[in-house]
């Protein structure tokens, strides 16, 4: 390497680390006041490391003076039956778009693009007003069933679908699998990099959530995470941040987890995505 | 085994006409080829065979009952595709055994809980036999738990053919099968494919845009051109008594030398003719029929433009005064001519095939015109 290119390397890293540290400065402010005593967090010096270690008072304050478990196990079922029935949705749908040659495929997919476009809280309430008239407010249902049809979802996938060769399905036709295998026995495993991506996507977002659930559920049964560390919020009297920044840690950190796991084929799915 | 039969097939992407009415009828075992430029309608009447496109007119007759309104899957044909098609997240023995599995298992024991089931077993254990036979008979054996990624372009060819071949079809349907291949391979494939046809004895439908795989491996030969079937015949007879001039010139290679005529006293061609004469004509004349000659007495002249030197065959490339690139055959052992040699060309009268204005063979024996 030549010093020349060693210097701006080291300008670009440098520039690099900059940004990246401005980005996980909150997040290193989280964890670190979630480690802290009251007194600590409110002092006047700013340290990130406290000189007196409350660990495991915050984090079992966490744990007992909300039922957190439960919040994260009602995280772990919405954000799940939703990436399940949006992949139940999204897959034939986009297998047709793609794939299919009907009457009026042009213009559903100029639907699907449409769609793309309408920010989720301008139809919240027509929606509560139609879960109400269904009888499924504060329950599961609620949180679940708005968002089974992802055209987020079904986007994405068209374009992937679009590069598989037309004489894969055409293959499967003459092998004897009707429409619907073809979906699930061909177009299924090949996209298994984009549905990754897809799935990061939707399991971010629905984790992250705080909105809808805030709209559609009261009873704390139902709380989400991020509703959650809400309630616990107003639970006690004040604000006890050293528990509740040990709350949002705690809840953060599965999709941290998921996102490490998933990163190799996310980024696959990413790039593959519309190409071949 | 199966005869097929086309009847006034016609296709129509909305105003363009890709099939102009197509008779054809193969019969029980043959090994016939569709042949032609790409966008002639080949591979949209084998589509239309297999029943994976919808024909805008006329029927497809297997064994002498219509199929028309049968799904692909139900025709008992199966096919071959240029890229191979194989199922890239399986591996070789579970691709070949999908037909087998779609045909003979029920959605129950196709299921994750059916692979349980007794039954379920024992035809996965009976299918696993026919596809280790079918691997045996292509060598392919060592290949089956690789996944088609890791094989090569020869390796998928051989893994689709015994896809196709594991269901035991009344006949096959080839779109191209070779054409991924390299020169080399495609040469040994030519002879594997032919050699299968001989032993299984079942009709296989080839399409290719390559009139060599054509001539070295079909009983038949069907040469389609811009929608329409100009000629259907043995290779010999495509090759030696082409009914059309576009036929002539897409079958052999180097390429049929084709000259502006005029028919003189009935049935003397004359190259050297008046502008205003009647009776014009094309004269056509394969390179192994002509032969050079001096320049006295040959009916046609012109100077060496280039030679190509093939080993076994000197193709020598002659511009004549008239201004046409005529190909001339010669012998490496003979006298070897040079280029800027001024040569005379003579042809063989027998092998001469004189075609209409319109493209159509004029059947009858010339004569040449006496040289100047």
């Amino acid at each position: 390497m030549t010093a020349r290119s060693f210097v701006s390397s080291a300008l670009r890293h440098t520039a690099l680390l900059l940004i990246a540290a401005f980005a996980l400065l909150p997040f290193a402010v989280m964890v670190s006041t979630s480690i802290k005593p009251a007194d600590e967090i409110f002092s006047e010096t700013l340290r990130w490391w406290p000189q007196k270690l409350a660990v495991i008072e915050n984090y079992t304050e966490a744990f007992s003076a909300a039922p957190l478990m439960l919040y994260l196990m009602n995280g772990v079922v919405v954000t799940a039956a939703i990436f399940f029935l949006q992949v139940l949705v999204t897959l034939p749908a986009a297998y047709a778009l793609a794939k299919l040659h009907f009457f009026g495929r042009r213009l559903a997919f100029g639907f699907v693009l449409f769609c793309l476009l309408i920010p989720y809280q301008a139809i919240a309430v027509p929606l509560f007003i139609l879960l109400y008239y269904v009888g499924l407010l504060d329950s599961y249902s609620a949180l679940v069933l708005p968002f089974t049809i992802s055209v987020f979802g079904i986007f994405l996938m068209r374009q992937f679908f679009m590069g598989v060769p037309d004489d894969l399905v055409d293959a499967a036709r003459m092998d004897g699998m009707s429409e619907l295998s073809i979906v699930w026995r061909v177009m299924l495993p090949a996209a298994i990099p984009a549905l990754t991506a897809f799935g990061v996507f939707s399991i971010v977002t629905h984790w992250n959530d705080y909105f809808w659930p805030l709209v559609a559920v009261s009873s704390d049964k139902y709380f989400t995470p991020p509703l959650g560390v809400m309630a616990f919020r107003n639970a006690e009297a004040g604000n006890d941040f050293g528990p509740l920044m040990a709350a949002a840690t705690i809840i953060v950190a599965p999709l941290l987890c998921l996102f490490l796991l998933a990163q190799r084929r996310f980024i696959e799915g990413i790039a593959f995505t519309g190409i071949k | 085994m199966a005869s097929v039969n086309i009847r006034s097939v016609v296709k129509t992407f909305g105003e363009t006409h890709v099939l102009k009415r197509i008779d054809l009828d193969i019969r029980d075992g043959e090994f016939i080829s569709l042949v032609g430029p790409s966008g002639c309608g080949k591979s949209t009447l084998l589509r239309i065979i297999s029943g994976l496109e919808q024909q805008s007119g006329g029927s497809i007759l297997l064994d002498g009952a219509t199929v028309d309104r049968i799904r692909p899957r139900d025709r008992d044909l199966a096919m071959v595709f240029q890229s191979y098609a194989l199922y890239p997240h399986l591996t070789v023995a579970e691709n070949i055994a999908v037909p087998l599995v779609m045909r003979r298992l029920n959605t129950t024991e196709r299921s994750l809980l059916g692979t349980l089931l007794p039954s379920a077993k024992a035809k996965r254990k009976e299918i696993a036999g026919e596809v280790g036979r079918v691997c045996d008979a292509l060598s392919i054996s060592m290949l089956k738990d690789r996944k088609p990624a890791s094989l090569s372009g020869g390796q998928r060819q051989r893994v689709a053919l015994a896809r196709a071949m594991v269901r035991k079809p009344s006949a096959f349907l080839m779109d191209e099968p070779l054409s991924n291949l390299d020169a080399k391979m495609r040469v040994q494939a030519r002879g594997e494919i032919a050699a299968l046809h001989r032993q299984l004895g079942s009709t296989f439908i080839y399409v290719t845009h390559d009139q060599a795989e054509a001539m070295t491996m079909s009983d038949r030969i069907a040469v389609m051109m811009g929608g329409e079937i100009l000629q259907v015949d043995t290779p010999d007879q495509i090759y030696q008594m082409p009914l059309d001039l576009r036929v002539a010139e897409f079958i052999g290679s180097p390429k049929i030398n084709v000259l502006q005529a005029a028919l003189t006293e009935g049935d003397v061609l004359s190259f050297t003719f008046a502008d205003t004469a009647n009776n014009r004509v094309q004269a056509a004349f394969r390179p192994e029929a002509a032969r050079l000659a001096g320049i006295a007495n040959a009916p046609l002249a012109g100077v060496i433009h280039h030679i190509e030197n093939l080993g076994a065959d000197l193709f020598v490339q002659v511009m004549t005064a008239g201004g046409n690139l005529v190909v001339v055959r010669c012998d490496p052992g003979g006298i070897r001519p040079a280029i800027g040699d001024k040569v005379g060309i003579v042809m063989d009268e027998a092998r001469l095939h004189v075609f209409g204005t319109d493209n159509r063979r004029i059947e009858g024996s010339y004569r040449l015109e006496a040289p100047l």
